[in-house]
C-alpha cells in the first residue's frame, strides 16, 4: 500500500483495521500525522451528525403502537357514539342524503385523548414551529400570532395536519388546520367535557376544541385571516402520506 | 407485558436515535424525519411477529426508512425547511472556533448530494460496512467507495486541520 492508496482509504473508512493500513502506517510518519488530522475531523464529523433527538419520542413511538393495537379491538363507547349518530342521522334526514362530509370529531377527539403530551408545559419555541408547522402544510402564517403553546405535525386518517394548542379566554384551545379535507361543519359538540366545532378554512377544515362558553368563531376566523395557503403544496402533502399507505 | 411488545420496546429504545439522525440527514427536515421514524417503527411494530432475526432488524428498519423517504419524494421533492432553522445547537460546547468548525461542517453535510449524503449517514450514524452500504443502496462497492470519499473529502475538508490539499483527487476503483 502506498501513500495515496492509503489516504484514500482514509476517506472512505477512516476507522479501518486492515493489517495492511497498520502497516503502512508503521513505516510512514507523514500518514501517521494525515491519519491523526483525519480522525480529528471523524470525530467532529460524528459530533455533527448525532444531532439532538426529539425528547420522548421513542415512548410516543411504543404509545402509538399499543394504541393502534387496542384499535383494532372494540372501542365500545366510541362505536356507540358512532352507531348513535348514525341511526339519529338516518332516522332524522331518512336515506334522501347520499353523501355528507364526514364527521372528523371523534377521530380528533380520540387524538387528543391519545396524545395527552400537547397539554403539557408550553413548548418554548411554539411560535417558532407553528411556522415551521405551517411551511409543512403549505402555508404561511401572516400578521399576529396567537398565543400558542404546541404546534406540532401529526397524522390523522393517514393525512398530514396542523395539531396546535393556543390560549383562549377561558382555558386552552385544541386546534387542528386539516387542508384540503372536508370535513363536516358542526357547532356545540360535546365531547369529554369540552365543546368541539368544524367549520371551512380556506379549501379545507378547522376543529376546535374548548372549554364551554370559548369564542371558536373569533378564533377560527383570526386563523382565516392569517393563514396564507398554497394549495399546490397543501394538497401534495395530502397526497403523498397517502400514496405511502 | 407480551413477548412481541418487549422485543418492540428494545427495539425502539435501542434504534430510534439512529433512525432519527439517518431520517434527518435524508431528508434534512426535523418534522419530516419524526415522521420517517414514527411510520418506519409502526410498521415494524405491524410486522413483529416476521422480524425474528435480530441482525436482520436493522437493515430492514434502514430498507424501510429508506422507502419511505422515497415514497415522500417519489412524485415532487417537498419543500423543506430552511437550513438555519434545522440546526442544531450545542449549548454546552465552549469552544468559539469549534464551534464555527462544526457548523461549517454541518453546512457542508446539509449542502451534499443526496447521493453522497446518504452513505456518510449511514455509515457515521449506523457504522454500516462498505457491503452493507453498497446492499442497502443497490450500489456496486466501488460506487460506494467513491461517494464516501468524494463525501468525506469535501465535509472534512471544511474542516480547518485537514487542508484540502492533502486529499487526493480520485479513488482508483
Amino acid at each position: 500500500m502506498n501513500c495515496l492508496d492509503f489516504r484514500r482509504l482514509c476517506l472512505v473508512e477512516p476507522a479501518s483495521r486492515e493489517p495492511r493500513v497498520y502497516l503502512h502506517l508503521y513505516h510512514c510518519p507523514a500518514c501517521r500525522a494525515y491519519r491523526k488530522r483525519v480522525l480529528q475531523a471523524e470525530n467532529e464529523l460524528n459530533s455533527v451528525m448525532s444531532v439532538s433527538v426529539p425528547e420522548g419520542l421513542g415512548q410516543k413511538i411504543v404509545f402509538d403502537a399499543e394504541m393502534t393495537s387496542q384499535q383494532r379491538h372494540p372501542r365500545f363507547i366510541w362505536q356507540a357514539i358512532a352507531a348513535s349518530v348514525v341511526l339519529a342521522v338516518t332516522i332524522g334526514i331518512g336515506l334522501g342524503i347520499a353523501r355528507f362530509a364526514p364527521d372528523v370529531v371523534p377521530t380528533l377527539a380520540m387524538h387528543i385523548a391519545d396524545d395527552p403530551l400537547h397539554m403539557s408545559p408550553p413548548q418554548f419555541d411554539a411560535s417558532q414551529r407553528l411556522d415551521q408547522v405551517m411551511r409543512h402544510l403549505g402555508g404561511v402564517w401572516q400578521g399576529s400570532k396567537p398565543a400558542i403553546t404546541h404546534a406540532t405535525v401529526c397524522l390523522l386518517n393517514k393525512r398530514a395536519a396542523a395539531h396546535l394548542v393556543v390560549a383562549g379566554d377561558k382555558g386552552p384551545v385544541t386546534v387542528f388546520l386539516l387542508p384540503g379535507f372536508s370535513a363536516r361543519a358542526q357547532h356545540d359538540v360535546v365531547v369529554d367535557g369540552q365543546l368541539a366545532a368544524v367549520q371551512r378554512l380556506g379549501d379545507g377544515s378547522i376543529a376546535l376544541f374548548g372549554y364551554p362558553g370559548e369564542n371558536f368563531a373569533d378564533i377560527a376566523a383570526h386563523f382565516d385571516d392569517s393563514i396564507h395557503w398554497n394549495h399546490e403544496i397543501a394538497r401534495l402533502r395530502y397526497d403523498l402520506h397517502i400514496a405511502s399507505k | 407485558m407480551s413477548s412481541k411488545q418487549r422485543r418492540f420496546e428494545l427495539m425502539v429504545g435501542a434504534l430510534t436515535n439512529d433512525l432519527y439522525r439517518y431520517g434527518y440527514w435524508l431528508c434534512r427536515d426535523p418534522h419530516v424525519a419524526e415522521d420517517l421514524v414514527q411510520e418506519t417503527l409502526l410498521r415494524a411494530w405491524r410486522f413483529m411477529d416476521q422480524l425474528r432475526d435480530s441482525k436482520a432488524v436493522k437493515a430492514w428498519l434502514i430498507t424501510t426508512l429508506r422507502r419511505e423517504h422515497a415514497r415522500l419524494y417519489e412524485r415532487k421533492r417537498l419543500e423543506i425547511a430552511d437550513v438555519d432553522e434545522t440546526i442544531v445547537e450545542d449549548p454546552q460546547s465552549r469552544d468559539l472556533l469549534l464551534e464555527v468548525d462544526r457548523n461549517r461542517m454541518r453546512q457542508e453535510i446539509l449542502a451534499l448530494e443526496d447521493d453522497y449524503r446518504e452513505p456518510l449517514a449511514l455509515q457515521v450514524v449506523f457504522g454500516c460496512s462498505v457491503k452493507e452500504i453498497a446492499k442497502t443502496m443497490e450500489l456496486s462497492e466501488s460506487a460506494v467507495m467513491t461517494r464516501l470519499f468524494r463525501a468525506r473529502k469535501r465535509v472534512i475538508a471544511s474542516f480547518d486541520d485537514v487542508p484540502d490539499r492533502q486529499i487526493p483527487e480520485e479513488v482508483a476503483s
